[in-house]
């Protein structure tokens, strides 16, 4: 036999049972106004549509679990990893939600064009509630979809090259103050943009006398992925300055 | 049924069990496989790739004819799937070593997890039946009898039988890396292989994918490098994508473009890829630059997305990449060389891990490995470097180019319907009941902790400080799992259900 169980407990238990019945009872009318959401663009009769009296209030809020999930995720994951990981995470969700700005820009847009004429209806504005909506939630399940999977995810950045023999000096013997490297035109052949001076680096930066090999390091966020060709210059500063080059591909 | 759809088949199983398990030791063991599948939001990619292949824009093509499909694209089950890779079926075709190479891993992959999940049921696989890596090693080890030197972490004495030597081995690797390192000690001359064992074996398996930003966009960039036993003559002579429908099964066409121009001298290919041409193609204009890398005298072919789009199916957003060999020791002309290939890839409305599935499963990602061993077809087409040229003209003027094609689609005008967001149809129903399950149970948990401190409150003793610790990890434990799961559930509720999967997600989906 088990034993009654205390006053508080049951009143807990009924408490529960009665906020139970209550999400039931509205998600079965969320339910029937997301039906009507989807239906909407075929209904044929006005009673069929969705119309702007229906609670687009509470879709909004279920839609916010995703926004507001994906926003706290990223920013837990922020605060938890390390530096390099932060960057490429915080610049992918600050990427993410530009393009949810932008999206919903268009939709605003499209919205002001139809207010100026003066036709912006009640019907028109759910439209652009709904593509609102839309692209809350797509934006912040494509946060959630790559933040979950973690730093392993990112491409590790910069891409080092294979390595160059360094350009020759024509007379070691004489010439041994250091030489500086300068990228000249690297690209994909038969386009028109290298990549920015900016972003290429070199290992070792400065090639003294003893230095015989070196690497090209590139950051390669947002470049089309290719081998790029170009050349690389040896500077001294002398009067006027001399220079050697060689040519060299890196694969990005 | 296709030899690569039954390949998909066996990988996408290891997917729909990841879904179904309730053992959270199960994803874990898959990610060290199948790096980037088992996240939330990850998980279930087979699904959205099933209904990625379904779109309309993939129908196929007689001649230049769409053919309208009445039904979803089918990749089969497991037992399906096993009978056709061991050529059990009427199907003429044969697998190729690299879709063996995958279906072999992924069989392991499936063998292992299924032993973990045996109540875990998946429509089209008998669990009572054939292991699926018990069914395929017969064929795949070209029915070899006699038994193997010992294998890495297999009992003495665990018998003569070289198929189950080698499943003993396979089922009690632990990582990927203990799959590749298993296969390299396959290959060692001590191992007798069959050629034909040894060249699948060779083969790399399924490849994985990091992201990159291009354009404010992240997409799926897939790298392989492989030190190749080919020189580059022999690379030199397959290269060339109008050879690699005779190469790779997953290549379909090579189509030469015509004008209007834009590539300033890049070769112009519309390429028609498939996993079973009677169900789906997919067509991407491309365009391509033959190159002779220094100053290793290697060569490359780079690819991207053409301009204007001629013919594709104007589903892929981004897509570039190269393959790039360079001889392993410069300057001597029968150096073997090494291959370096990545492809950069963003498909509208679908997730950068159904996107790697796609690439990586199919071997479109990394087809290069599959190429070189293989006989070109009776008209080859050499590598010849490319050379820059002014661009044509688009629509100007009087010359040939200036007759633009019906379905001429720019890079803007891709890039701004790519801008409209795809969201599944009913997905707000979905969201909506999912949530409400996840409330329910929220409910019955908080009902479940208030009656256990109701009961501690209440039975005379009060609320001592073990009570005060106890009730407090229970408290932010219950309240971790909550919230976790109704992420999980979120996530799920915005995939695609087929299949009878769970809609509701939690609970370890």
């Amino acid at each position: 036999m088990t034993e009654p169980k205390p006053p508080l407990a049951r009143l807990t238990e009924r408490i529960a049972e009665t906020a139970k019945v209550m999400i039931d009872e509205s998600a079965k009318a969320m339910s029937a106004e997301s039906k009507k959401i989807d239906a909407g663009k075929d209904a044929v009769k006005d009673e069929d549509k969705y119309q702007l009296k229906d609670a687009i209030a509470t879709a909004t809020k279920v839609a916010g679990v995703g926004i507001t999930g994906a926003a706290h995720i990223g920013r837990i994951v922020i605060e938890e990893k390390p530096p390099d990981t932060v960057l490429a995470m915080g610049e992918y969700i600050a990427s993410v939600v530009r393009r949810m700005v932008t999206q919903t820009g268009a939709v605003a847009a499209d919205a002001s064009v139809h207010v100026e004429n003066k036709d912006y209806t009640p019907t028109k504005w759910l439209e652009s509630m709904t593509r609102m909506i839309d692209i809350g939630v797509a934006g912040g399940m494509e946060i959630v979809e790559t933040v979950i999977a973690g730093p392993a995810r990112f491409e590790v950045q910069p891409i080092r090259s294979d390595e160059f023999d360094a350009p020759v000096v024509p007379n070691p013997d004489v010439e041994t103050r250091p030489r500086t490297l300068v990228a000249d035109e690297l690209k994909r052949d038969a386009t028109d943009s290298p990549i920015p001076i900016s972003r290429i680096s070199f290992e070792p930066p400065v090639l003294d006398s003893t230095v015989t090999k070196f690497r090209v390091v590139v950051d390669a966020s947002g470049l089309a992925s290719g081998v790029y060709e170009g050349k690389v210059k040896a500077v001294r500063s002398d009067h006027p300055p001399t220079l050697e080059s060689i040519e060299v591909s890196i694969a990005l | 049924m296709s030899k690569l759809h039954a390949q998909m088949a066996l990988l996408g199983t290891i997917d729909e069990i990841v879904e179904r398990s309730k053992n959270p030791a199960t994803p874990k063991i898959v990610e060290s496989f199948l790096p980037g599948t088992t996240g939330v939001g990850q998980r279930g990619w087979y699904r959205e790739l099933k209904r990625f292949l379904s779109r309309p824009e993939l129908s196929p093509r007689d001649g230049l004819e769409m053919v309208p499909r009445n039904e979803p694209v089918f990749l089969p089950g497991i037992d399906d799937a096993v009978s056709e890779l061991n050529g059990e079926t009427q199907s003429a075709e044969t697998a190729s070593p690299a879709t063996e190479a995958r279906a072999l891993f992924a069989a392991t992959v499936l063998s292992i997890v299924g032993a973990k999940e045996p109540d875990v049921r998946i429509e089209g696989w008998d669990r009572s039946g054939r292991d699926p890596l018990d069914a395929l090693l017969p064929s795949v080890t070209r029915g070899r009898s006699n038994p193997f030197p010992p294998l890495p972490n297999v009992e003495p004495g665990s018998g003569d039988d070289p198929v189950v030597q080698l499943k003993d081995a396979l089922v009690k690797v632990t990582s990927r890396q203990g799959y590749f390192d298993l296969t390299q000690v396959l290959l060692r001359d001590e191992m007798q292989l069959d050629p034909k064992v040894a060249d699948v074996l060779k083969r790399p398996v399924v490849c994985t994918g990091a992201l990159r930003r291009v354009d404010g966009k992240f997409c799926t960039l897939l790298t392989t490098d492989w030190e190749s036993p080919f020189t580059l003559s022999e690379v030199k002579a397959k290269v060339d994508p109008h050879n690699w429908p005779d190469l790779c099964d997953f290549f379909d066409e090579m189509t030469d473009q015509d004008p209007p121009d834009t590539s300033r001298g890049w070769a112009r290919i519309l390429e028609s890829v498939t996993g079973d041409r009677t169900q789906w193609e997919m067509r991407t204009a491309l365009k391509f630059w033959n190159g002779v890398s220094k100053p290793d005298e290697g060569i490359y072919v780079n690819y991207d997305l053409d301009n204007p789009r001629v013919g594709d199916c104007k589903l892929v957003e981004i897509d570039a990449g190269y393959i790039w060999a360079t001889p392993i020791t410069p300057g001597d002309p029968d150096s073997k060389v090494r291959i370096r290939t990545a492809k950069q890839v963003r498909i509208r409305g679908v997730s950068t891990t159904a996107t790697a599935a796609l690439a990586c499963g199919f071997g479109w990602g990394d087809a290069m490995s599959q190429m070189f061993a293989d006989a070109v077809g009776k008209n080859p087409t050499d590598f010849v470097a490319s050379k820059e040229t002014a661009p044509a003209d688009t629509g100007k003027g009087n010359g040939p180019s200036a007759q633009k094609p019906p379905d001429d689609q720019s890079d803007a005008d891709i890039a701004a319907a790519a801008e409209e967001v795809e969201l599944l149809e009913g997905w707000r129903g979905a969201i909506i009941t999912a949530m409400q399950g996840q409330m329910s149970k929220g409910i019955d948990t908080a009902t479940r902790i208030g009656t256990d401190f109701a009961i501690r409150w209440s039975d005379g003793d009060g609320f001592g400080l073990e009570d005060v610790t106890e009730f407090g990890k229970q408290c932010g434990d219950e309240a971790t799992h909550y919230v976790a799961d109704a992420f999980k559930a979120a996530a799920a509720a915005l995939q695609p259900q087929t299949d009878g999967a769970n809609v509701t997600g939690g609970d370890g989906q």
